[in-house]
């Protein structure tokens, strides 16, 4: 495989940022589209979302070697569970950053989930997180279907969470009579007891797939958010990793799940308009361990689905997997930094100026990406 | 006039009981210490046989949460009783057998369920309030979540934690990472050395994991900042290699055959030895972490930000982690100095408290010291305390990943955790089930007057709030939801 292949530079970002925009005159703009980030904790492997044909891996990933894979590009095959992904794709309507991560080589999940959520080069040194940075650029507002309100949505811009709740619902006056308790409270004020969006779906599944339809269709609403979050966790999968099926096989295809749930549920111009993405700390060892599993790695994949695509592509600067190629001898070595990947995305869902990516997103970042999937 | 001890038994406890009169700060500080001096008074359990009652007598698992009030009321019809009932079917398929084994030293296996019940009866209904919190904090500070088939061995690892977190470090961190719980958890259960004789031998395909030995380095110990490579990782794996769960003597071993025979060198430190030395190995392995200034910083960090703040002053901090280095890892000292440290602190100072500890406080304020009585409408019955936790963002066993809840307040503030805080709140009011408390009732009757607000550390403006401008049903959630209370 061809070293820089796909990589593809664009300077044109570059002299767009130069122009610069006011903030107000995007608050009401119709090209802003929807971003829907799928976080992917504990390290998705990369390479077995995304396989890269080669001998080499076969050779020593003896158990976590995918044999059956749905063929994607000459170099790459694509793990059988991403099979809605692949439909997408088959559309034009999905593509992959591979090698790809935050910089980051201490291998911890906790300074990389950090990283990862907000977009800084060093773990702990920002409290904001950067898509929420783009929302309150732009004046967004999010929905997060966990309990939690993830780093990554932090920001002044409104974020609301929802997340199936067994308890009783509060009576309506309570929930009013908290929110006066907590108006003149300087951190609580911004919070609410939302009995109404909570008590309409107490019963519903924590299935992250399901969820998805909900977070489809609260985006599809007029005025509904246009940012979304899913969490999923587990996929640090130390022991019996699996290759088709098995632990990563199972997590791949809840991502896959999450993809065609909102896909399906969405309505067709939020579909149009959406760019459903990955977003994971690290990626795993290349060699399996001595538990027929994966270790904490270093670069890792991204996915990408949603109307916004309209060309399909595996985008990277692919290293190779030979012993020299490897970080420190075990790790997918990063080539393309996550941030300007979705620094890119931002630029194009959101209308933000590279300019502001750099200064206000993401610190310290290049920008210079153009991932060449928009059409 | 001396300060009462209100403050401080929530910032350090779970609270006080409003029926009862309050105490001096003194005297709170006083019998906390005296009980950090003699610990057999806290490991001794006596409420365990209590429990143990139930399960011996062969009551079902239904019935015996009836017994301890789990499902009053609820006249059968507890929706998520098979869901809890399938999932334990589940995690008990492997391993289950050693798990039970553990605790036949109890005459018991404890259930998820009870163990959550354990919890909260030690938080409610007994007087060493610091040494539970204490408890809880390293409950998560040494995380086993619900993977790997680690479930079973959750309660007992639970016990491992009370009966060893008074004395020093290194033999809390060697007895929680040896734990049968943990070595699951964190797949270190067929860590196998290259070098082994099962290897060499071809007696199995199995190698080394380093899952544990990263966490033991970076979570339990020195932490990332110290500086560590990739190269003391491995050595720390191999050093763990070959330990094992002997389901038949209901131990955990070092499997020589298994264990990696090579001698190791981690943060400049040899460790040598045969394939039999294992666990003397690792045993100064672990003396040599938590030798190292990192680990106290870590758990000065760590103790500082659970009690004090969210974001520990140098100071506070430094003076934990000087009384650890100086007492040779000696956690009993470093809870003293801890003492000291809250003793001093005005009482402005403000920490948000996690939904556990706050769910607690809640059912101490109210006198409650059984469960049952929070049971809920008819058409969702959480009635069980371990769901109820899970509801509100924490029960212990089920945190997403190994550096387990988070310490500070932006972890638990969203929408959807207010919201729980509000339903835990209203379920005190509901209308649904009637109380066995008559302290509930005259307060839903009547409110609380100006002398029982007064012991929480109310502003002027919540205060006003509950005595003015609501109807006394709904006192209990306005307090417990008020920005005070969830603070202490």
């Amino acid at each position: 495989m061809k070293r820089r292949a796909f990589i593809k530079f664009s300077t044109l970002a570059v002299t767009a940022c130069t122009m610069g925009h006011s903030l107000s005159s995007f608050a009401e703009n119709t090209h802003i589209g929807n971003v829907v980030v799928i976080l992917c904790r504990g390290g998705l492997d990369g390479v077995s979302a995304v396989q890269p044909k080669t001998q080499r891996l076969k050779e020593i990933r003896e158990d976590c070697y995918i044999n059956s894979t749905l063929k994607l590009t000459q170099e790459f095959d694509l793990h059988p569970k991403l099979s809605n992904f692949k439909s997408h794709w088959d559309k034009n309507n999905a593509a992959a950053v591979h090698a790809t991560g935050f910089s980051y080589s201490g291998r911890s999940h906790f300074d990389g989930q950090n990283i990862m959520e907000v977009g800084s080069y060093k773990p702990y040194t920002m409290s904001t997180g950067w898509l929420g940075r783009a929302m309150e650029l732009k004046n967004l507002s999010s929905l997060a279907l966990n309990l939690p309100t993830p780093i990554i949505a932090k920001s002044l811009a409104p974020n609301s969470n929802f997340y199936p709740s067994k308890l009783i619902t509060p009576q309506y006056e309570d929930a009013l009579a908290i929110k006066k308790l907590w108006a003149s409270d300087p951190v609580l004020s911004g919070y609410t007891s939302d009995t109404t969006t909570s008590a309409m779906n107490r019963s519903s599944s924590r299935k992250a797939s399901r969820l998805a339809e909900k977070m489809a269709r609260e985006m599809s609403l007029d005025g509904g958010p246009k940012v979304g979050f899913i969490e999923y966790s587990g996929f640090d999968t130390h022991s019996q990793q699996g290759s088709e099926n098995g632990h990563q096989a199972q997590y791949i295809a809840e991502v896959d799940q999450i993809i065609k749930a909102f896909s399906q549920n969405s309505s067709e111009e939020v579909w149009a308009k959406t760019l459903m993405v990955t977003v994971t700390e690290f990626g795993r060892t290349i060699y399996q361990n001595g538990s027929r599993g994966t270790d904490h790695g270093n670069a890792s994949a991204i996915l990408m689905a949603g109307g916004l695509i309209k060309q399909r592509q595996v985008v990277t600067d692919w290293p190779g997997l030979e012993d020299k190629d490897l970080f420190e001898g075990r790790d997918l070595r990063q080539t393309i930094d996550a941030r300007d990947v979705y620094g890119d995305i931002l630029h194009h869902a959101f209308d933000i100026s590279k300019a502001q990516i750099r200064d206000v997103i993401f610190p310290g970042s290049k920008q210079n990406l153009d991932l060449g999937i928009w059409g | 006039m001396e300060k009462t001890a209100d403050w401080i038994m929530r910032r350090a406890g779970f609270g006080f009981n409003l029926t009862e009169d309050p105490i001096t700060q003194k005297e709170w500080v006083t019998s906390t210490k005296a009980s950090l001096t003699n610990p057999k008074l806290y490991i001794k359990d006596d409420r365990f046989k209590e429990l143990s009652k139930l399960v011996g007598s062969k009551l079902t698992d239904k019935e015996a949460r009836s017994q301890v009030g789990a499902v009053r009321g609820l006249s059968g019809a507890i929706l998520n009783y098979s869901q809890v009932k399938n999932h334990e079917k589940k995690v008990r398929k492997v391993d289950v057998r050693a798990a039970n084994k553990l605790w036949e030293t109890y005459s018991m296996h404890l259930p998820m369920w009870m163990a959550a019940h354990r919890r909260f009866d030690f938080a409610v209904n007994t007087n060493h309030d610091f040494l539970n919190r204490l408890w809880f904090f390293w409950l998560n500070f040494f995380t086993v979540g619900n993977s790997n088939r680690s479930l079973p061995f959750l309660p007992h690892h639970q016990e491992t934690i009370r009966t060893n977190m008074l004395g020093d470090m290194d033999e809390l961190v060697y007895k929680v990472i040896t734990h049968p719980g943990m070595l699951l958890y964190l797949d270190n259960t067929s860590s196998t050395g290259i070098n082994s004789k099962a290897r060499k031998k071809r007696w199995t395909k199995d190698g080394v994991n380093e899952n544990l030995g990263r966490e033991l380095l970076e979570l339990f110990t020195v932490t990332p900042a110290f500086g560590y490579t990739q190269d003391d990782v491995d050595g720390v794996t191999n050093v763990l290699t070959g330990l094992r769960i002997n389901s038949k003597k209901n131990t955990v071993h070092y499997a020589e055959d298994y264990h990696e025979p090579s001698s190791q060198k981690i943060l400049g430190k040899t460790y040598a030895g045969s394939a039999k030395s294992g666990k003397t190995k690792l045993k100064r392995l672990v003396r040599d972490l938590c030798a190292y200034s990192s680990t106290g910083l870590n758990v000065s960090f760590r103790l500082c930000q659970h009690f004090i703040s969210d974001s520990p002053s140098h100071d506070h901090v430094t003076e934990l982690s000087q009384i650890y280095d100086s007492e040779d890892g000696n956690l009993s000292k470093v809870y003293m100095g801890l003492l000291d440290i809250l003793d001093r602190l005005p009482h402005e100072n403000s920490k948000f408290l996690n939904p556990e500890v706050w769910a607690y406080q809640c059912l101490k304020t109210l006198d409650l010291s059984t469960f049952d009585t929070i049971s809920t409408d008819g058409s969702m019955k959480p009635s069980n305390i371990d769901s109820v936790l899970d509801e509100i963002g924490m029960l212990h066993g089920q945190a997403a990943q190994p550096n387990g809840f988070p310490e500070t307040e932006a972890g638990w503030l969203s929408n959807e955790y207010l919201d729980r805080r509000l339903r835990f709140s209203t379920l005190f009011t509901s209308q649904f089930d009637g109380y066995s408390s008559a302290y509930i009732n005259s307060v839903l009757r009547d409110g609380l007057n100006t002398v029982q607000l007064s012991r929480f550390n109310l502003s002027n403006m919540t205060k006003d709030f509950i005595k003015n401008d609501i109807e006394p049903r709904s006192v209990i959630p306005m307090l417990f939801c008020s920005p005070d209370f969830l603070r202490s």
